[in-house]
């Protein structure tokens, strides 16, 4: 059996300085507009800029303005950073934004109602402008419209903030405050199957494919595991975990590296994958029999693994 | 074999007071060749862009004094990987090359070509004079924007020009900075709703 090594856990120290706008000016032009986000009320709304050059002395942000169209609201960038600039995003975010379970701490707090919904595009004013049709500015919640290459368009997707020091997050701003029904991850009965592809002759990397299109409202996934002796002693019984894979993220496929090995002897690994929220829970884990679900050992048979201490079954799809 | 559970999360640790430009970093006098490079000088709060002096740390920063060093796979757009490869000016992204350095303005990008010369380096007494200011000098089929050197002469008056829209920029910075910003970008100041065109304003 393939030996598994102990991963070590290492501690970082975060030390940000941001520096207030100053007279001597430094670079600021390549930085892009990336991404933007607002809830239906616009008390959630994050702007996140990035350096998109790979350019290191691009401080000066302080100053620069943005800018909203056609409300032609503004709003002043208030910090400039510390080289190095390269690749790094710049965060702008609501207080009620930062207040969310997931939200990455913003690089500065910015006024709610910055983007009316009804805007189409964000400036950095003068070197950037991101624009989009009217009408496709997300208001959920839960999508952002963002950027994947460098002056690329704006295609909508789960939100992913990320600040000055490289945290990103997820946050639910549904109305549900993280409370929002997720769904289940299609099993074959409803939607396509999870498919598994061993990339390794040792099983020690896994290609999972798993339907994402039947349902929505995914936020994130994790896997969960057991070994043989964690099956349920009786038909409907609870489950026991050996672990979890957390924050596998909302793309399929998803390579899972290095998977675990069991440790009863029995040489048996089982994993399912469920929806989280990134706020403590999860989402369905399929049923055992027509009528119901499996369970795990946590509050309404949540896992208490990868931080999740409650699970939500109320959402139908996928289960 | 037990997989230990957890993985480890947070690596990265950031250390930045020690960076260029950190709070409390001693200005230096760059005065003596600022003129030459187009620099800014922190202790004098004055700066250069092709022999003007220009108050405006702002504008100097906007106008690009001393251009990019960039990642060339970070360019997405054909116009831009094009101008990369051949030294030239992406009209849509307002972008030049000069040997893979990125200058965001058609000024400083002309100058980034040209050749620098220090007064005592010019023999021709026309353009050492021309040096002083702007000038082109027929003997020599050269132009002097400062201490530039442009030998085409359609190049150079297209220079000039820029340069005269930026010398109107830096007075126009003490009443407006994004006024001055959107006059050598051709851009609307977002405060004024002033609209540029080659320095002037257009519309209403």
């Amino acid at each position: 059996m393939r030996s598994v090594s102990r991963v070590l856990f290492s501690v970082g120290i975060l030390a940000i300085i941001f520096i207030a706008a100053p007279a001597t000016r430094a670079g600021s032009h390549t930085w892009d507009v990336w991404e933007v986000f607002t809830n239906a009320d616009g008390t959630v709304q994050f702007l996140e800029l990035k350096e998109t050059n790979n350019t290191p002395g691009e401080t000066g942000l302080g100053g620069h303005l943005m800018i909203a169209q056609p409300s032609g609201h503004t709003y002043t960038i208030q910090n400039s950073v510390v080289s190095p600039t390269t690749g790094k995003s710049y965060l702008m975010a609501t207080a009620a934004f930062a207040a969310l379970p997931g939200a990455p701490v913003p690089d500065e707090i910015m006024p709610a109602n910055f983007l009316a919904l009804t805007d189409t595009s964000c400036e950095y004013n003068p070197w950037d402008t991101a624009s989009w049709s009217a009408g496709a500015l997300p208001s959920d919640g839960i999508q952002s419209l963002s950027r994947a290459v460098t002056n690329g368009p704006l295609a909508p997707g789960v939100n992913s903030p990320k600040n000055y020091a490289g945290a990103t997050g997820t946050v639910d701003a549904s109305g549900g405050g993280g409370s929002s029904a997720l769904p289940g991850v299609p099993d074959g009965v409803t939607g396509s199957p999870l498919r598994v592809n061993k990339l390794t002759a040792d099983g020690s990397s896994l290609s999972l494919s798993w339907d994402l299109a039947f349902c929505s409202g995914e936020l994130d996934h994790q896997i969960l595991y057991g070994q043989k002796s964690n099956f349920p002693a009786v038909p409907g019984g609870t489950y026991a975990l050996l672990g979890g894979q957390c924050n596998i993220g909302t793309a399929s496929p998803y390579t899972w590296t290095p998977t675990p090995n069991a440790a009863d002897g029995k040489g048996l690994i089982w994993f399912l994958i469920v929806t989280e929220n990134n706020s403590g829970r999860e989402g369905p884990w399929g049923k055992w029999n027509a009528a119901s679900e499996r369970n795990g050992p946590g509050t309404n048979g949540a896992s208490n693994v990868c931080g999740v201490t409650d699970r939500d079954v109320s959402n139908v799809c996928g289960h | 074999m037990l997989l230990a559970a957890a993985r480890a999360t947070l690596a990265a640790a950031v250390l930045l007071a020690g960076a260029p430009g950190a709070p409390g970093a001693p200005e230096v006098c760059v005065c003596a060749t600022a003129r030459e490079t187009n620099a800014w000088c922190p202790v004098h709060k004055l700066g250069y862009v092709g022999g003007l002096e220009l108050e405006s740390s702002w504008l100097h920063e906007a106008v690009d004094a001393h251009g990019h060093d960039v990642d060339p796979s970070t360019f997405t757009c054909p116009v831009c990987r094009g101008a990369l490869a051949s030294d030239g000016f992406c009209a849509e992204h307002k972008i030049g090359f000069v040997h893979g350095k990125a200058y965001f303005s058609k000024l400083t990008y002309r100058l980034g070509q040209a050749e620098v010369r220090r007064p005592a380096d010019i023999a021709c007494p026309v353009c050492r004079k021309n040096a002083e200011t702007h000038g082109w000098c027929d003997r020599d089929r050269a132009g002097m924007v400062g201490p530039f050197t442009i030998r085409d002469r359609a190049v150079f008056e297209q220079t000039v020009r820029a340069l005269g829209i930026l010398e109107l920029a830096d007075r126009e910075a003490k009443r407006c900075q994004y006024c001055a910003v959107a006059m050598i970008t051709d851009t609307q100041c977002p405060f004024c709703k002033i609209t540029y065109r080659d320095g002037k304003k257009v519309g209403g």
